[in-house]
């Protein structure tokens, strides 16, 4: 059921019925959760933004204007809180380098096969992955957020978000082949 | 797209986690956002209106026995041949009743006069069915009529809690929203 369509339940959000607003807690909680657990790598911290933002979505439901889908409205708005957090902690984003280029991360890529690991390395290596690469590489590879998208979130030029990918990929599959080893 | 990549999208479901405390941090939420909720005036539930009709149903029954001897209220663990099962599920029952009924008055909220015979433990119908298990204190059927009269009653003062507690957070809600404006 897509809750941004259905104008009735709209109606009730807006006038903040507690059955209609715990209804749509509970039908985005879970995935919301594991946004900010994603970009916060904290389970409180990631608790307290979600109370937060969910906050936020009720105390602001008159601004949603139903153009895009009430899940992706939330979604931004936690995304959004969960960065404010990490802003806190004065994350940092290294600049692209001249010595590295898309092509060879081409070539890197063919000569690797994703099935070689598990889920749970996977994880794992995402997790000890720094901090600037690990949120963009969650943002663009779970949330599906676009690198201008990101650019915008994280207030960082449009290269640099591509360049925090590429690397954060690079780093990712350096992990993985150690963990292999 | 890489392999990696392909590999993450492929198994995205797996990267999730569950959400422990999804029910506590709704409660946070609730308290937050200053949800409605429709208060029925207490007339219109249903409950009061099974107690007025149990009451009703009460004294006619009185009533008609009324050739019998009125006999004081006793308990049921008095009663020789009442087995000891029946006897604790009375018990705890009654020290359930008796628990509900002192935290409401130590709330400092008083139950409605309609149905404040309906919540005591004493009332004609208890002393009908006390003198029918007397007479048959095996007979499974006056167990049960006496089990259901005590459930009755324990549900009964738990859904006047409830509106109790409705009320009171209305109330409240009203006098914060004052304070905002």
């Amino acid at each position: 059921m897509e809750y941004g369509t259905d104008h009735k339940f709209l109606e009730k959000l807006k006038q903040k019925d507690v059955l209609a607003c715990k209804q749509l807690y509970l039908q985005y909680a879970d995935a919301m959760y594991n946004v900010c657990l994603r970009i916060l790598q904290h389970q409180a911290e990631a608790e307290d933004a979600l109370q937060e933002a969910f906050i936020k979505v009720f105390n602001n439901i008159q601004q949603y204007r139903n153009e895009s889908s009430i899940g992706s409205w939330i979604k931004q708005i936690v995304t959004n809180t969960c960065l404010n957090v990490l802003k806190k902690r004065k994350i940092t984003f290294d600049e692209l380098k001249d010595d590295v280029s898309e092509s060879e991360s081409v070539s890197e890529n063919e000569s690797e096969n994703g099935n070689d690991y598990s889920i749970k390395d996977i994880k794992k290596v995402i997790e000890e992955l720094p901090q600037g690469y690990r949120v963009v590489f969650n943002l663009y590879m779970f949330e599906d957020y676009s690198h201008k998208q990101i650019a915008d979130m994280l207030e960082i030029s449009e290269s640099t978000a591509k360049t925090q990918l590429f690397k954060a990929k690079r780093k990712l599959k350096e992990l993985l082949l150690a963990k292999k080893r | 797209m890489d392999n990696i990549e392909k590999h993450i999208k492929q198994h995205r479901k797996e990267f999730d986690v569950d959400f422990p405390n999804k029910n506590k941090l709704w409660d946070n939420i609730e308290q937050n956002i200053g949800t409605t909720k429709k208060v029925i005036p207490l007339w219109r539930n249903r409950w009061v209106q099974f107690a007025a009709a149990a009451s009703i149903a009460g004294i006619i029954t009185v009533f008609m026995l009324k050739t019998q001897p009125q006999q004081h209220t006793n308990t049921i663990c008095s009663i020789d041949g009442v087995s000891k099962d029946f006897c604790m599920q009375v018990n705890d029952y009654e020290s359930n009743i008796q628990q509900k009924l002192s935290t409401i008055n130590t709330n400092e909220v008083s139950i409605p006069k309609e149905v404040e015979n309906e919540v005591t433990l004493d009332s004609p119908m208890k002393v009908v069915l006390l003198n029918e298990l007397k007479k048959n204190p095996d007979n499974p059927k006056i167990k049960d009529a006496i089990l259901k009269y005590y459930k009755a009653k324990l549900e009964l003062i738990q859904r006047i809690e409830e509106v109790l507690k409705k009320q009171d957070k209305t109330i409240n809600n009203e006098t914060d929203n004052s304070t905002v404006i």
